[in-house]
């Protein structure tokens, strides 16, 4: 085999090959996906975030917070995530419309937290969190992020967004720390992710089924993961 | 049919370019592409053990560049563009040159090239450790070192095809097939990766689909070809046997370069279902090709008497198998319960790096030891005995510290009774293997730069009985 451009129009083919069906064809699907509303909450989805999440989601990807933490709850029926209270459906890629460069990750240094922003709403435990990680869980293997934060005199009544440390961590007397608003924005993109909306092709647990607010099957195919999304009636 | 090396009809040497004639051509564009792939992989060892020791000691990283969200990926990235990505682009012009018997083409262009790549990879990860991190796992760079990483591997490519297409021996060897090969996917890899992800406005939802093509591509279909190349080359050459059978070298380059641009997709349900299920029956059958590859292989080397020695036998020796050993793994973790048991765990990234680490670095590491000699005009002497018995050491430990402790890691997320942080923390032990994984190969590389130094030292200063000159040398 000395046929040099044999040798290249078939790498060149195979290549294609591959390009057309992994790259092309999600380009050609994907794009065609549109927002759709649920008729019985009037909720969109997919759906942008907060202005204030979004930009969080830069500082989210530039800590590299996905070479531990994954965003990828997988389904009750292959796998225990539910159990572990991570989720009560799958993720699936609507849940990345509007993420340029999702930070999905792939190693499970640290929980999942596609669902993050409906296990823990509590904006100051966040902060406390990335301040310390081990002030809100035990023996947390978490970096400490203090240039998060910032440590300054106590102005008038003080911060109201200022962290309620205390023992060895307390700052100095009449001194407060306070997120800056780079902390402020990660905590928002983290308070936003929910995948949680109810589409067809992720249902949720089954033991949850009942009574759950969230399980009302969505009367539209809200965004299918495949050309039946193209399909959708709904468009907006 | 037979193929070898040495002097088969079909491969003539009549009119060819002797090989010092060859190797001098390209000598330091050559060099200064080893050189940096030593010394990134240095850099690399030095930044993978800070992120192992920041596992378990995570308050060491109270400073931004320190965190292991930082670091980590700047370890990942050097290990692959920087150590792997140079000593492939070395190996493989090298391996052109040679087989091909012709001067290289473009060499100072080559030089030139060698030099703005590795620039860009410098402020590429300066700037992942500033905080300008994607976050896609090996594309967290920005947009302009990678454009800048794009453009100027251009020249190597060029530079392989112009050698090869004025070659002096007419007939093609099966390593030329696989580094060319190499030498075509990974522009394009990399074009589509920066077109899709930085500059075209598509949606964002063909991100992850478009990454993990590309980060499967660039292992599967630009490392691991010139890989596979440099064993077909030496397993003959080494042994001084003819390569066993052509056609079964030609059935594992076509399958596997119509396979490899298929898999790595995760097992998980964030893209469609046919994903993964594509990727894992890939996964499957790139045991074709592996098993074509290793068969020609072994029936080249059955029955030898007297083994080869030396660093590079060894090596390619390792590495072919290890690369049957990555195959079979994949396939087996590709699909399925397995699939979903040891996604997210350790296992994800001890599979990659027994392929990077093991399959691609020893065959390159191998190249190298073979080929500086030959530029350099000077033996290495013992002093690279010991970088390769440390990078073995430290490879093979760092491979078996993340499969192990991904086992437990797999076994613990699973079960949904076990608390997280205690799963996490059974796994230390095999972190702390890890630590001193890289740390054994900060000090083989170390001493890999060292014995470099000397050998150029030898080259340049030394006295004549240091040198073995290569004049009248004919293989």
């Amino acid at each position: 085999m000395s046929n040099t451009p044999l040798i290249f129009l078939g790498v060149l083919a195979a290549f294609l090959w591959s390009w057309v069906t992994m790259v092309y064809a999600p380009y050609r699907d994907f794009s065609k996906i549109q927002p759709a509303v649920y008729p019985q909450t009037g909720e969109v989805f997919p759906n942008k975030r907060p202005g204030y999440a979004s930009q969080g989601r830069e500082i989210y990807q530039e800590e590299g917070c996905a070479t531990c933490h994954t965003l990828q709850n997988r389904s009750p029926q292959i796998a225990n995530d539910s159990k572990r209270g991570w989720g009560n459906r799958h993720t699936v890629i609507q849940d990345f419309a509007f993420d340029p460069q999702p930070p999905i990750g792939s190693v499970r240094i640290g929980p999942d937290l596609a669902n993050i922003g409906v296990r823990r709403t509590d904006r100051q435990w966040h902060l406390l969190h990335l301040y310390n990680p081990k002030l809100t869980v035990e023996n947390s293997t978490m970096p400490q992020y203090p240039y998060l934060f910032e440590t300054r005199q106590i102005r008038g009544g003080g911060s109201t967004n200022a962290l309620k440390l205390t023992g060895s961590l307390a700052p100095a007397a009449g001194h407060e720390v306070v997120p800056t608003q780079r902390a402020q924005l990660l905590v928002s993109y983290l308070l936003s992710l929910k995948a949680n909306a109810p589409i067809y092709e992720a249902p949720p647990a089954p033991e949850k089924k009942a009574g759950n607010a969230t399980n009302n099957p969505a009367a539209t195919n809200a965004a299918g993961t495949n050309a039946g999304a193209a399909t959708n009636q709904n468009a907006q | 049919m037979a193929l070898t090396t040495e002097t088969p009809a079909r491969y003539s040497l009549e009119g060819a370019l002797p090989a010092l004639t060859v190797e001098q051509s390209a000598r330091v564009p050559l060099l200064l592409l080893v050189a940096s792939a030593l010394k990134w992989f240095a850099i690399s060892a030095l930044f993978g053990t800070l992120a192992f020791a920041s596992l378990h000691a995570p308050g060491m990283g109270k400073l931004p560049f320190l965190t292991y969200g930082r670091v980590q990926p700047v370890f990942v990235d050097a290990l692959v563009y920087g150590f792997l990505t140079n000593a492939a682009i070395a190996a493989g012009l090298y391996l052109i040159c040679r087989l091909g018997r012709n001067t290289l083409a473009l060499p100072s262009l080559v030089t030139v090239a060698t030099l703005f790549y590795n620039i860009a990879l410098t402020v590429a990860l300066v700037l992942i450790l500033a905080g300008y991190n994607s976050s896609q796992q090996l594309f967290e760079f920005p947009k302009g070192p990678a454009i800048a990483m794009f453009i100027s591997f251009l020249p190597f490519a060029l530079s392989a095809f112009l050698t090869n297409a004025r070659r002096t021996v007419a007939e093609m060897y099966p390593t030329q097939w696989f580094v060319l090969a190499g030498f075509i996917c990974f522009p394009w890899l990399l074009s589509t990766a920066i077109w899709m992800i930085h500059l075209n406005n598509v949606t964002p939802m063909v991100h992850p689909s478009v990454h993990q093509w590309y980060a499967n591509g660039v292992v599967a279909l630009w490392l691991v070809p010139v890989a596979l190349g440099a064993i077909y080359y030496f397993t003959p050459k080494l042994s001084g046997r003819t390569l066993h059978s052509s056609g079964l070298a030609a059935f594992g380059f076509w399958t596997y370069i119509f396979f490899a641009g298929f898999g790595g997709f995760q097992f998980t349900s964030v893209l469609p279902r046919w994903y993964p299920a594509v990727s894992a029956a890939v996964a499957v059958l790139l045991l074709i090709p592996a098993a074509s590859n290793f068969l020609n292989w072994q029936r080249t080397i059955t029955g030898l008497k007297n083994r080869p020695e030396g660093q590079t036998w060894h090596l390619i020796r390792v590495s072919s198998v290890l690369y049957v050993i990555a195959t079979v793994l994949a396939a087996l973790t590709a699909a399925g319960n397995t699939a979903n048991f040891f996604a997210f765990t350790f296992v994800v990234p001890g599979l990659f790096f027994l392929t990077t680490l093991g399959v691609v670095g020893f065959a390159l590491l191998a190249t190298i030891y073979y080929m500086v000699p030959r530029l350099t005009g000077c033996d290495w002497g013992k002093s690279i005995v010991l970088q390769r018995r440390l990078t073995i050491f430290g490879s093979m430990l760092l491979i078996l510290a993340l499969l192990i402790g991904g086992l437990r890691h797999a076994g613990g997320l699973n079960d949904p009774g076990k608390d997280f942080m205690s799963v996490l923390r059974s796994t230390f032990p095999f972190v702390g293997m890890g630590t001193v994984a890289m740390l054994v190969l900060l000090v083989s590389q170390l001493a890999g730069i060292g014995a470099l130094m000397r050998n150029f030292y030898g080259c340049c200063c030394g006295s004549a009985n240091d040198r073995t000159r290569t004049a009248g040398r004919t293989h």
